[in-house]
């Protein structure tokens, strides 16, 4: 192990353990006590403050004796994904969620008032458990057995999906939400260990609204990080991964109302203790539940037990029993609501609202634990997205309603003068079903489900706009968070009902038209060698407007995984999403040419010319980390204007790639240069995807006609009159009479052979016909025999074929409200916080 | 009416039947959505929604431009293979996986999956190996 890395845990450790043991003797004598519990908290809090330092400069400097530094992180990372692989695997969550856990105590030791001594055992209590993990699980150990020349030289590398910016910062948001529900949590067991009922909801408010906004906005950057990255187009799977974080989000949610239903009229004191601790237990639950690998077979997240889980085991039940064991010992004295409120009054509704979080909570505990709870009458098993979205559906419907109604009411009675306003809300929101209908909204169940998210919307906005007249905009924060929430449940179902896909397969080139929009597949892009490969899509909307999509598809050299990330075009109404499903590299035409040029020496290729004039060294750094070599070549062709035609080669590491350059003019064809000779002055040259080929092979003898494509080809005769044995001159034409437009030709391919060298046969072009050639294979010159083959060239190609790009397009209606509807409930969280912060000073402090 | 005890009364049946009724109608859906894990045999006796696992046969993977399906064929500890269409988006590390867990149902001589899990050769998983390999210190 690391030695100053495992002491600073263990220091971490009997610190904590000081702390709470003289946190617990300052019950009694708080002025003797306070001292050193507060420093022993500090000593805490230094230790493990270094202690992250230290990992994280051991992460930073590649320290790849630790376990933790292989295992998690390489040599290629740039720094802002190397700082990310501190929270990569379990030990370093751990430390950031301690490490978080022990930077809220600094103030919530000064906040604490009249509750210090005991929340602050509780509190060190609930650290220790998570210390006493990594104590056992060290992220400082090295591998074992390995002397120091064994060190490995590079890491495992941080999963390629994590390497994204909203991976950076979504852990350490989220367990900043971990960490704070520790604090309500052990001002509810103080609250019942001091019998004082009622204060600590004012004092902890500030902390359950950090929660809240801490891990509402972690969900809400998980949710867009699967949505930009993973490709399948949604941004919520009921994953227990996201459920974890969910579930105690809902509980946070309900026990922020359930506060303030106490503070505004003296109701739901058990409940709000007994959600203060369930929000934190089932923190502790849903951190078994995904690192203990009892789920390992039924999530993406598979984590596989490292041996914590009796521990983790242990710390749920030890917190569980606690909380429990209290709230019974207590449970009859904590004072009741008294008095009935009517059913139409704010109370009752805020009552409702708080069951209805409540139920939702349950319904996806129950789903996210079914594979345990199955086995208990047999196999394991799981419950898919649908029951999930079965479930909340109508709740949803209920809750918006409810929650939309809540403005009009005050706490006890319908406020006054509120029923015309309630009238104009509710043609406001069916005017806007009437649009909502003019866009395609159709369903009886779609339409309910709007109209309430409607209704929510619209109540809530009048609540900000009344809060604002009466210059008390700060006291808006909840209506403004349900708004927020009325939004988001409209996006839960445009983009869960009323999204379109398609999948398409792109042939390069080729314009395709799918859900309106043209989609052209342009290539690959990889601008460096360690870029990750963009497949270009320009795209044109219905209304004309164009851009680029760039969905990737590349192969992670360290894990050899194949990585598809989607692309997105955000407009104000829609989403246009595309994610790759397959590409296929196009095959390259055949060769159907391969010739050396000579510098400024013109060699015939058909009846083309082609010269090579020489390197151009212009583009060298074309393409970033290799050498570009142009070759310019000329080519002249009958009846074209000569072009200067520039294929070049690319040398890199891995080698030298040619890159091939279309000849004008000839749909598929190119030429590229596949070698070079700088000191001989020549490059070797292949023309590729030429159409044409041998149309037709036939052995003629004299006098004997052959149709082809409606061309008369007759063998007349040899041409002797080259022919001379003695001088070594075996040279002879073949003579061939060909019908074109009514007018006979002599066509003449020859055959010059003799002593020393390859036989020479040079093809005769038939003119007129664009290009047919005719070319005598074997020769009979005793049987008057000859074997004529026809070339054509407007023959097709054979085995070339485009590369092509499978991918899957989808409109997402209206996703933008999940994005704007989180960020207002965030901010309505923020301005509750401000408006509440000031409670807590009207507490008396300890002593 | 205006007794509040007994309007309280009304309201406490009220909630209590639509709590009922809620729970009842969520033990339904929660048991009639449970996907139990079962064998390729059972899954093609079954053609009802379960879950299956196993490895995917190499080179097996094709993309279905007709139906628009990724196709490819899975095979189990057994040594059974069984042919998977799947109408989604491949999942990342889909090629590496070392197990993949396809939940759907079998219809006319293919499992139709809704959803693949891919458990990649995780970096979890390669730890392991390597820490029993190599072992570690704790």
């Amino acid at each position: 192990m690391y030695l100053p890395g495992t002491i600073l845990m263990w220091t971490a450790l009997l610190a904590g353990l000081a702390s709470t043991i003289t946190y617990w003797l300052s019950i009694r004598e708080p002025e003797r006590w306070r001292g050193p519990a507060r420093q022993s908290y500090v000593l805490m809090t230094f230790a493990i403050v270094v202690g992250s330092a230290l990992l994280m400069y051991l992460l930073v400097t590649h320290d790849y004796r630790l376990h933790y530094v292989w295992a998690y992180s390489d040599n290629l990372l740039p720094l802002h994904y190397l700082i990310s692989t501190f929270w990569g695997g379990q030990e370093g969550s751990f430390m950031l969620w301690i490490f978080w856990g022990v930077l809220l105590g600094l103030p919530l030791m000064r906040f604490s008032r009249a509750y210090e001594s005991r929340v602050m055992v509780v509190y060190n209590l609930t650290l220790l458990s998570l210390i006493l993990l990594l104590v056992k699980q060290d992220p400082f150990r090295f591998h074992q057995g390995l002397t120091a020349a064994m060190t490995p030289m590079d890491g495992q590398g941080l999963n390629p999906l994590l390497q994204n910016p909203w991976m950076v910062i979504h852990p350490p948001i989220m367990f900043i939400g971990y960490a704070s529900l520790g604090i309500p949590f052990a001002f509810a067991i103080a609250a019942l260990w001091m019998k004082r009922y009622d204060e600590w909801t004012k004092v902890s408010m500030p902390w359950v609204l950090l929660s809240l906004g801490s891990l509402g906005t972690a969900i809400m950057l998980g949710g867009y990080w699967a949505y930009e990255t993973l490709g399948w187009g949604g941004y919520w799977g009921w994953d227990p991964v996201e459920n974890a974080s969910l579930v105690p989000w809902l509980a946070t949610l309900a026990l922020t109302h359930g506060m303030l239903l106490q503070r505004g009229r003296g109701r739901f004191r058990r409940l709000n203790l007994v959600l203060a601790t369930a929000a934190f237990l089932l923190v502790v639950y849903a951190t078994f539940l995904t690192r203990s690998g009892v789920l390992a077979d039924f999530s993406v997240h598979s984590f596989v037990d490292l041996g914590i889980t009796g521990m983790l085991v242990f710390n749920m039940v030890f917190f569980l029993l606690l909380s429990i064991a209290l709230l019974l010992y207590r449970w009859r004295e904590i004072p009741a609501e008294v008095g009935d409120e009517p059913f139409v009054s704010r109370t009752i509704f805020f009552v409702v609202g708080i069951l209805l979080t409540i139920l939702i909570g349950v319904v996806v505990l129950f789903g996210t634990s079914a594979p345990l709870i199955s086995r208990l009458w047999g196999a394991p098993a799981q419950v898919g997205p649908d029951f999930y979205n079965r479930m909340s559906f109508w709740l949803a419907v209920v809750f918006a309603l409810f929650v939309g109604g809540t403005p009009f009411l005050g706490w006890s009675r319908t406020r006054k003068k509120v029923g015309r306003i309630f009238a104009i809300t509710l043609a406001i929101t069916a005017g806007l079903l009437v649009v909502a209908f003019a866009f395609g909204l159709r369903g009886v169940p779609a339409t309910v489900y709007i109209a309430a998210a409607l209704f929510n919307i619209v109540a809530n906005g009048w609540a900000v706009l009344d809060y604002g007249r009466n210059g008390r905009w700060r006291m808006a924060g909840g209506p403004v968070a349900h708004i927020g929430l009325g939004l988001l449940l409209l996006a839960f179902l445009t983009t869960g009902w009323f999204d379109r896909e398609q999948k398409v397969r792109l042939a390069e080139g080729e314009p395709t038209e799918v859900l309106g929009y043209t989609l052209t597949f342009r290539g690959v892009e990889k601008p460096t060698p360690q870029a990750r490969d963009a497949m270009v899509v320009e795209v044109t909307t219905p209304r004309g407007q164009n851009f680029v999509l760039k969905p990737r598809m590349w192969v992670n050299q360290k894990t050899n995984q194949l990585i598809a990330n989607p692309d997105i075009k955000a407009f104000f109404t829609k989403d246009l999403y595309v994610a790759p499903v397959e590409f296929e590299p196009g095959k390259d035409a055949p060769v159907s040419s391969r010739m050396v040029l000579a510098k400024d020496q013109p060699t015939s290729f058909r009846d083309w010319s082609l010269t090579f004039q020489g390197f151009d060294l212009a583009r060298q750094n074309a393409v970033p980390g290799a050498l570009t070599v142009g070759v310019v070549i000329k080519l002249e062709r009958p009846g074209a204007a000569p072009v200067e035609l520039e294929p070049s080669m690319v040398s890199t590491d891995e080698g030298v790639q040619p890159v091939a350059v279309d000849i004008p003019e000839v749909p598929g064809a190119k030429i590229r240069a596949t070698g070079m000779s700088v000191d001989d002055g020549v490059v070797r040259v292949e023309i590729l995807g030429l159409g044409g080929g041998i149309g037709r092979t036939v052995v003629m003898a004299k006098g004997e006609t052959v149709n082809y494509q409606g061309l008369n080809i007759a063998f007349d005769d040899f041409d002797m009159s080259d022919f001379d044995p003695e001088a070594g001159k075996i040279n002879f034409g073949v003579v061939f009479n060909v019908e074109v437009d009514g007018q006979t030709i002599e066509v003449i391919p020859t055959y010059r052979g003799g002593m020393g060298g390859e036989p020479v046969i040079t093809p005769a072009v038939v003119p007129g016909t664009g290009g047919i050639t005719l070319s005598p294979g074997r020769i009979d010159a005793e049987g008057g025999t000859v074997q004529l083959q026809v070339y054509d060239p407007s023959l097709a190609p054979k085995g070339a074929a485009p590369a092509s790009l499978v991918l899957d397009v989808s409109t997402k209606p209206l996703i933008s409200f999940v994005w704007v509807g989180t960020i207002m409930v965030l901010i309505g969280i923020v301005m509750a916080i401000v408006l509440r912060r000031k409670d807590v000073a009207t507490i008396p402090v300890e002593g | 009416m205006t007794d509040p005890r007994r309007q309280r009364r009304i309201w406490y049946a009220v909630g209590a039947v639509l709590v009922v009724a809620f729970l009842a109608y969520g033990t339904t859906s929660f048991k009639s959505n449970l996907t139990p894990y079962v064998s390729f045999e059972e899954a093609s006796r079954m053609g009802s929604k379960v879950q299956v696992a196993g490895g995917l046969v190499e080179n097996s993977t094709k993309y279905l431009d007709a139906t628009e399906e990724l196709e490819f064929a899975m095979v189990d500890e057994d040594g059974n293979t069984m042919t998977v269409h799947y109408n989604g988006v491949k999942p990342g590390n889909f090629e590496e996986a070392v197990q993949i867990v396809a939940i759907g149902s079998y219809q006319e001589g293919v499992f139709s999956a809704e959803q693949l899990l891919v458990k990649c050769p995780s970096k979890y998983q390669g730890l392991e190996d390597d820490v029993r390999k190599y072992g570690s210190e704790t």
